[in-house]
């Protein structure tokens, strides 16, 4: 979306970075899914070991900027709310998860 | 201050409606302060006929979630309101950007304005980060301040530890304060939807009708061969789908009454599945030879009789369907599967007589996406409308093809069908029913509700059982 290069830089990352994590998490339980294959959900749960400590790291480095006064409050605000958006979702995946291999 | 309220009012509406709610009457009275708030913001969104449908399909999903709450209802029901809130976003777009767009106000809503810059951008300097600090150390402070000193006074003083006791602060809840939150973000997001201005620009200065084009004589080649491939090709099509019918009526006319129900399964099944992707594969074929020049030169009728002889053996392959489809319900019952079935089949249809129209009147590729979802959208919110485990039930018992696990396996929203029957208190102790603890079906749990939860079948039953304890 070309209205991302209006950002700054750490918004643009953040939304990018969110972005990135959620395909990868949706394409991973999506194969899970579709083939029922277990290794699947090893590398989704392998994917969550990375991803979990980048996006708190991100989090972290954002909120850093803010202190420091190298972005705006909406930029922190828009950069924050974007990188907690894949906490519900990756509770919800987990679900959907559980549901199927009860199933 | 308007929009302050509304979005104040949407936090407390959403977390009396649904913090720890079953869907019920909640959607539908959601959905109604939807468009009354929405409405407030964007008067004109009464007058727009995108935007009374999609807000006609939201309610009658509503309504079909209080009445026998299926899964359909409540996937329609989702569709319908991101429809809505798309469309007051922008009226005149297709059907899948209208959703996108939904999506896009109930996340990042409140932030359209900083991506467009609509607002003043806001310019970091030092001054501002002192600011931030500043705030930090006037909340924390003072709080540290203020806890310390009370924990030293209530040790100090009996009276104002007796005060301090007293304050009872049971009755907030916190999880209930989360949810409004939630909510006033949700509607702080759709308040006032916009758009994804490039991508909705462009969808809606993108025509449905194929412009021609000046040919040099090197394009005008390169078409007569692209001609020359697609005829060649749909004359072998034609041919092969002719022999694949006379296979079909064969098997038709050799099923006999009492065929075996694995056989009409695998033939019902893999029917379905292998004619899905032929006919997919087959409007592919048809959109990419039309896609462009071939449409406009001359002498393109022979190809284009071809065309309309092929969409109309798919649509035989469809009825060949439709007939063993046919046959597996009268012999062994109906299912949600065997449903499922022939609303694809009519949905094929469809987006064969969509493809008959695109190269009839020359549309677009684009054309066939935008008709074929919104006839797809709409059919999936009026099958979300019925409670079709009730008809599944009731056709079943009334022709006598009962398969107990399976009827027991559609409770709650047959609950009332199979109390007219006499079969609700055998069939509620689930003696078939396998899954684990949640699937299962618990009466207490089901008719027991709040207000908000309220579902017509819970209601039905619950009022048989005081009629009967009287």
């Amino acid at each position: 979306m070309r209205f991302l290069n209006k950002l700054t830089t750490t918004s643009r990352l953040s939304v990018q970075f969110a972005l990135a994590s959620f395909t990868l998490g949706t394409l991973i339980l999506g194969l899970y899914l579709i083939t029922a294959n277990s290794v699947f959900a090893v590398i989704g749960f392998g994917f969550l070991v990375i991803a979990v400590p980048f996006n708190t790291l991100m989090l972290l480095s954002v909120f850093i900027q803010l202190i420091t006064g190298r972005i705006g409050f909406k930029d922190f605000l828009l950069s924050s709310y974007v990188l907690l958006l894949n906490v519900p979702i990756a509770l919800f995946y987990f679900h959907i998860v559980t549901i199927y291999t009860r199933l | 201050m308007k929009k302050t309220i509304i979005i104040i009012l949407g936090g407390i509406v959403f977390s009396t409606l649904f913090y720890t709610q079953d869907l019920g009457i909640n959607a539908f009275i959601y959905s109604l302060f939807l468009i009354i708030a929405l409405a407030i913001s964007r008067h004109q969104i009464l007058l727009k006929s995108t935007i009374i449908l999609s807000a006609v399909g939201m309610l009658a999903s509503a309504s079909a979630i209080a009445v026998h709450g299926s899964a359909w209802s409540i996937v329609s029901y989702f569709l319908s309101t991101l429809l809505f809130i798309g469309y007051v976003a922008s009226h005149q777009t297709s059907i899948y950007l209208s959703w996108l767009n939904g999506l896009y106000n109930t996340i990042l809503g409140v932030f359209h304005s900083f991506f467009y810059q609509i607002e003043e951008p806001e310019i970091t300097t030092p001054k501002k980060a002192v600011d931030v600090g500043q705030l930090v150390k006037v909340i924390f402070i003072p709080l540290v301040l203020v806890v310390v000193f009370t924990l030293l006074y209530s040790t100090a003083n009996p009276v104002f530890s007796d005060f301090l006791t007293a304050i009872d602060l049971s009755f907030i809840d916190i999880f209930w304060v989360f949810t409004a939150v939630l909510g006033a973000l949700i509607m702080a997001n759709i308040q006032s939807p916009q758009p994804i201005i490039e991508i909705t620009d462009q969808d809606i200065n993108y025509p449905n009708e194929l412009a021609p084009k000046k040919l040099n004589d090197l394009q005008l080649l390169t078409v007569k061969n692209e001609k020359q491939i697609g005829f060649i090709s749909i004359i072998c099509l034609n041919v092969l789908l002719v022999v694949v019918l006379i296979t079909e009526v064969l098997f038709i006319t050799n099923m006999s009454g009492s065929s075996k129900a694995s056989v009409l399964s695998d033939a019902v099944h893999q029917g379905v599945y292998a004619s899905i992707v032929s006919i997919i594969l087959a409007i592919g074929v048809i959109a990419f030879i039309y896609r462009g020049d071939l449409n406009f030169i001359k002498n393109n009728e022979k190809l284009r009789m071809l065309t309309y002889s092929w969409i109309a053996l798919n649509a035989l392959l469809v009825i060949s369907i439709f007939i063993k489809n046919y046959a597996y319900i009268t012999d062994h019952g109906l299912t949600h599967k065997r449903i499922g079935v022939l609303v694809y089949l009519l949905l094929t249809i469809i987006g064969l007589v969509t493809t008959y129209l695109k190269v009839s009147y020359r549309l677009n590729f684009v054309y066939l996406i935008r008709r074929n979802m919104a006839i797809g959208y709409t059919v999936i919110a009026i099958y979300g409308l019925i409670n079709w485990s009730a008809i599944i039930t009731d056709h079943n018992i009334n022709v006598q093809q009962v398969d107990r696990p399976y009827l027991e396996s559609l409770l709650p929203q047959n609950a009332l069908v199979l109390k007219d029957h006499g079969l609700y208190e055998e069939y509620t102790k689930q003696v078939y029913r396998s899954g684990s603890s949640r699937d299962r079906y618990y009466e207490s749990g089901f008719i027991n509700r709040n207000w908000q939860e309220f579902n017509y079948i819970a209601y039905r039953i619950k009022q048989d059982q005081h009629e009967v304890s009287q």
